[in-house]
């Protein structure tokens, strides 16, 4: 009899629990819809509310927007719209606009280079070879680093010590001045700058790859999705990556500027853009600190694009560090 | 201690060795020569004269070996872009000018950078830290020529205070140092500032706080201290960073350093300099780790030395 009540009592006991757990599921599961916004929406509104993290975008936004529509908007303003074709297509080579450096002016608002070419349309351009040389050559960064890094990640061993050696060797040369020799081999250039920065700076993102391959190849979803039989590629594809996206994504931002900084460094010690084309850093190193003392404005303006890239490029990134990252903020 | 610093310096020779001859691999790796893409126009019977005087005309070892057993008499080589000039002497000429500067932007960076992450870290989300952390933010994001071109606009053209170059003259020492020092400083105060924060909010600053100690005692004795340590091993690379130069800084300021002669040559393929430079760099860099590691030791005694 007493076996019986106890046995009675703990029917009782399941009874409602059951269903009250199965309530407080329901409960948490409708919580969790609520809050599920994801963690692109998530870190989306985390970075708006980032003031720091805005005004860095709004840089990189009026960057982006001289950029793109350089030719088609700028350029042609201080020039009158029939000379910016020529003006683009030969790279302010052929064009003398002004007198030889003019002070700026209600009709060139950045005065005119010891060329007489127009100061303004020059640092337009620079956004385009700046943003184009900074981006690409992180891509490029990222096609070299990336795969290294999660072959070594992923497979381990032998293959791993080799690639982890390699990042050891290339991380122990000064980075500006192996970018310089490459420089130095293939002649200044447009594309040369981008391959030489390319070729320097994968190895944080081949580091930050591996350490994210190896510490999600332990997780328990790789091995569910190992278990029912996913091959190795799609286990990459869908899984390894998409969980290593955010911190790629913030190792792409804050490399532009870095490469920026390359670029301009390169440019200003003359083996980086070709004259002809303009640059930021070849701007400075060229004319501007040699004639600083008269023609202020052939140095002034370049430099304070730079420091509005570079600003832009950090804060913004930053920003979506903190954003992509909860738990950073929260310690910081 | 000793036989830990003695262990060290053994492991340090080792390590000398194994970086010249990756240096010395490199750089004759590299294609082209020091008379090669020069803008000197030598003929190719110039060029074998030129190299066979130089030594280069011999098998890489031989060349390794005659350079390392001049290194054992304190023999660098001749440098090849200045020919009539060792590479010891060159580095001796410039190399104080370039420490004077390095070693100035040094202690500017550490006596504002100190203070500056402490007070942001003690009024932590304050406008004191904000202003602080924005500072650092410019100070570490914008880079160094950048700043030099922005003072010289400023002190020498707008206001007329200051020279804007040269290196004769204490005037003419300010805007290099200043330039030369945002980015240090910004580091400095940055990690100075998490550092700080970190210590704030020990269990053992509580305790301190909670057996009643003044608030100045709590952050001399308890904070700081043991805030300092972790900076050890920040503050140490950017000695030997510092103090080997710049070569736009000095190219902006015109200020005759050891700076420029890192890229011309490698430019020049002036293969003495090259690994002397390397040499020079690591070890002070070595230098440096080990006297980080052993200040380590005196600052926190729970490290032990091996």
């Amino acid at each position: 009899m007493t076996t019986d009540t106890q046995t009675e009592v703990t029917q009782d006991q399941t009874g409602p629990i059951s269903q009250e757990s199965t309530a407080e599921l329901a409960f948490i599961k409708a919580g969790m819809a609520r809050q599920e916004r994801g963690l692109y929406r998530d870190a989306a509104r985390r970075f708006v509310k980032n003031k720091l993290a805005i005004v860095g975008l709004i840089f990189v936004l009026f960057l982006l927007v001289l950029a793109i529509f350089a030719d088609d908007w700028f350029i042609a303003l201080p020039l009158g719209r029939d000379a910016a074709p020529l003006i683009a297509k030969t790279h302010f080579n052929k064009v003398f606009v002004g007198p030889a450096g003019g002070f700026p002016n209600g009709e060139f608002w950045m005065g005119t280079d010891l060329n007489g070419r127009d100061q303004f349309s020059r640092i337009v351009y620079g956004a385009r070879v700046s943003l184009t040389v900074g981006l690409l050559s992180q891509l490029i960064a990222f096609a070299i680093g990336i795969p290294l890094g999660a072959i070594a990640g992923w497979k381990g061993g032998r293959i791993d010590f080799v690639v982890m050696r390699l990042v050891d060797v290339m991380s122990a040369i000064p980075t500006l001045l192996f970018a310089y020799l490459i420089m130095a081999r293939l002649g200044a250039g447009f594309w040369n700058v981008m391959l030489a920065i390319g070729i320097t700076s994968w190895i944080g993102i081949c580091r930050l790859t591996r350490a994210q391959f190896l510490a999600l190849r332990e997780k328990e979803f790789i091995e569910a999705s190992q278990m029912i039989g996913a091959g190795t590629w799609r286990i990459i594809r869908f899984h390894l990556l998409p969980n290593s996206l955010a911190p790629i994504i913030v190792s792409l931002t804050l490399g532009i500027p870095t490469a920026i900084f390359a670029e301009a460094s390169l440019s200003f010690l003359g083996v980086g853009i070709n004259p002809p084309t303009p640059s930021w850093g070849q701007m400075i190193g060229r004319d501007g600190v040699a004639n600083i003392n008269y023609f202020w404005h052939l140095a002034l303006f370049p430099a304070i694009m730079i420091a509005i890239a570079m600003l832009g490029f950090t804060l913004m990134g930053d920003g979506l560090r903190d954003a992509l990252d909860p738990r950073m903020l929260r310690e910081k | 201690m000793g036989r830990f610093i003695l262990m060290r310096l053994l492991g340090l020779i080792v390590v000398f060795f194994i970086i010249s001859v990756i240096t010395f691999l490199l750089m004759h790796g590299v294609p082209g020569g020091p008379w090669k893409y020069g803008q000197r126009p030598f003929t190719d019977e110039q060029i074998a004269a030129l190299e066979a005087r130089y030594g280069l005309d011999k098998p890489l070892w031989e060349q390794y070996t005659t350079w390392l057993s001049g290194v054992l008499k304190f023999d660098f080589g001749k440098s090849f872009q200045h020919p009539d000039e060792s590479v010891l002497s060159l580095i001796g000429r410039t190399w104080p000018i370039t420490i004077h500067l390095g070693g100035m932007a040094l202690a500017l960076a550490f006596c504002f950078g100190v203070p500056l992450g402490i007070v942001a870290a003690l009024k932590q989300n304050t406008w004191v830290d904000y202003l602080a952390t924005l500072l650092s933010i410019f100070g570490f994001v914008t880079p160094h020529f950048v700043w030099g071109i922005l003072f010289i606009l400023l002190f020498s053209l707008a206001l007329k205070w200051l020279p804007t170059g040269g290196w004769d003259e204490p005037k003419q020492w300010i805007m290099p140092v200043l330039a030369y020092s945002l980015a240090p400083l910004a580091t400095i105060a940055r990690y100075t500032r998490a550092s700080v924060i970190e210590a704030v909010h020990a269990d053992y600053v509580r305790t301190a706080r909670a057996k009643g100690l003044r608030e100045r005692t709590v952050i001399y004795r308890h904070v700081m201290k043991n805030a300092l340590i972790p900076m050890l091993t920040v503050f140490g690379p950017i000695i030997p960073d510092l103090i080997t130069g710049s070569i736009f800084i000095e190219a902006i300021f015109r200020v005759p350093g050891l700076g420029k002669f890192w890229v011309t040559s490698t430019v020049e393929r002036d293969y003495p300099m090259i690994i002397g430079l390397t040499v020079l760099w690591s070890v002070l860099i070595a230098f440096t780790y080990l006297i980080t590691d052993m200040l380590y030791v005196f600052a926190d005694p729970r490290v032990k030395y091996y």
